[in-house]
């Protein structure tokens, strides 16, 4: 039954399991569903509720699948190894004056360093709390582990930008695609015109008569 | 202002006229206006061959003065008709657009849901759905109305949708963008004298542009303001227009009929996101099928707490609120 599934919502309703959490699978199949290279991309159609159920209830279900945008690719400094290589990693807490200038942590009472996150063995990945080695594209992973209540509805689909077809495949994006992790909070934007306000209406009969529109009343 | 209601009310320049004279000017004046319907009615004959030539006045031609309703055009007047409108199209403004009228699908409720914690109240909604609908700028007509209220209230009497900041959001303010509620009990249904709108059977409120008489009493039967009049001809660049239209969607319309978000029927009933959703920047806004129980959108009715505007008037609003 879903119900048992981690991730199922309430009630024994939501049979789909959207994305899976490091509760809900061994270390082992996490590493090798990493090493075949999924970029999050998983499928949120499976169900395991019995086939009858279907029938009996006929839900017509959206089709398609949803899948978590990659990050990695997108990052201009990608693999980090390529410079962290010929260095060793210094954990002193410090103020970075040479590379990664712009970096100011603004991530809740800003205390921590690089390392709480990255990992200090592999810097091409993040550190979760309990040492699991997670990819820059499952990066919801480390994120959930802190924001539980945002990671509960980032699976369901209710926190987050998702795009696409209501009836269809989906893109969603990953909580660094609109967080920056350094500075989570979500940029101000400068807003689009206000609408115009609405014509007065003529006060006079004399207005009245003149107004070739005659849209007054 | 002042010495100008002196002059007017003291009638020491001109006599004001009568209500019956004022009438009188108005109907002429109207009668003489190009392209007018009574006008058209008067030489009648004449239209029906400057129609044919697909005359751009922005008037309606006589094939669509005396057009069937949209629930008793068969097959073969749609195909007509709908060829006729992207004639008319290309015509006046040179886009070869296509317009179909999607039907309801199967087993499909919408329903639309918007978490008010994170809308940012930066319109990016309104001016997609203004670029989709071919919402004119001049008059300026927009389905979506961004509220701004303080933070911690819910006083819609203080609410403005008027705001302008460099930034959004402004410190302690939330927005709450409003817009058609697909109500399931439609007050503005009822209240139109000739069955011009209606509710079809996926929930989306619908209006026959060609059978609404502009009346505007659904307009003051409707307790959210979601709908629009077209006051004047509505006017959009080429540039602008949406070529993919719906018969009671965005195709064009004229001026002096009734229009109102229909949650992009032409897009949503063809699988895919309105547009106000897909311009979200934020991800406030979720939409989906209440009849499916793996949809975002029965996930967030049945885990959040939702809320609909005027719960109490029993509108039964499709339009569902949340914080998350």
């Amino acid at each position: 039954m879903c119900v048992a599934l981690p991730l199922a919502g309430m009630g024994s309703t939501p049979p789909r399991r959207p994305l899976r959490t490091p509760q809900s699978r061994g270390r082992a199949t996490r590493a090798l569903s990493l090493l075949a290279g999924v970029l999050g991309a998983l499928s949120l159609s499976a169900c395991e509720e019995p086939e009858h159920l279907h029938t009996k209830l006929a839900p017509p279900s959206a089709t398609g699948t949803i899948v978590i945008l990659p990050r990695q690719s997108l990052l201009p400094t990608f693999p980090c190894s390529r410079c962290h290589d010929d260095r060793a990693p210094n954990p002193t807490e410090r103020r970075l004056v040479e590379f990664h200038t712009q970096k100011v942590l603004l991530h809740g009472s800003a205390k921590g360093w690089c390392y709480r996150c990255h990992s200090q063995d592999n810097i091409d990945k993040l550190k979760l709390q309990d040492g699991t080695l997670v990819s820059f594209d499952e990066a919801y992973e480390l994120c959930g582990s802190c924001h539980g209540d945002k990671f509960r509805d980032f699976k369901a689909g209710i926190h987050g930008l998702t795009t696409g077809d209501w009836n269809g495949d989906r893109q969603r994006r990953s909580c660094p695609n609109c967080h920056d992790p350094h500075n989570p909070r979500f940029p101000a934007m400068t807003p689009e015109r206000p609408p115009a306000q609405p014509r007065t209406a003529p006060m006079h009969a004399a207005d009245v008569s003149e107004d070739s529109d005659g849209e007054g009343h | 202002m002042a010495k100008d209601t002196d002059t007017t009310c003291g009638a020491a320049m001109t006599p004001i006229p009568s209500a019956a004279e004022r009438a009188e000017k108005l109907v002429e004046s109207r009668l003489d206006e190009k392209g007018n319907r009574r006008s058209f009615l008067k030489i009648a004959g004449a239209a029906v061959a400057a129609a044919a030539t697909g005359c751009g006045t922005g008037a309606p031609t006589s094939e669509e003065f005396f057009r069937q309703h949209y629930q008793k055009l068969t097959d073969e007047d749609k195909k007509r008709i709908f060829a006729r409108i992207e004639e008319e199209v290309l015509a006046t403004k040179g886009v070869r657009a296509h317009v179909a009228d999607p039907p309801p699908m199967d087993g499909v409720q919408f329903a639309y849901a918007l978490n008010l914690s994170v809308c940012n109240g930066s319109r990016r909604c309104v001016e997609a759905c203004a670029r989709e609908n071919n919402l004119p700028d001049d008059p300026e007509m927009r389905y979506i109305r961004v509220l701004e209220m303080e933070a911690g209230s819910m006083d819609f009497e203080e609410a403005t949708a008027y705001y302008e900041h460099d930034k959004v959001p402004a410190h302690d303010k939330f927005y709450l963008p409003v817009q058609c509620n697909q109500c399931d009990n439609p007050p503005c249904t009822k209240a139109c004298p000739v069955g011009a709108t209606w509710k079809e059977k996926d929930g989306i409120v619908v209006v026959d542009y060609n059978w609404c008489i502009g009346c505007r009493f659904c307009i003051v039967a409707c307790p959210y303001y979601a709908r629009r009049f077209n006051w004047s001809e509505p006017e959009i660049p080429p540039d602008r227009i949406n070529p993919n239209m719906g018969y009671l969607s965005n195709r064009p319309r004229h001026k002096g009929v009734v229009e109102k978000c229909t949650f992009c029927l032409h897009r949503t009933r063809a699988g895919r996101d309105p547009a106000c959703l897909e311009a979200c920047p934020t991800g406030a806004r979720k939409f989906g099928n209440l009849h499916d129980p793996n949809s975002e959108i029965r996930e967030i009715i049945r885990s959040k707490r939702v809320f609909v505007l005027k719960e109490d008037l029993a509108t039964l609003p499709r339009f569902y609120y949340f914080f998350a």
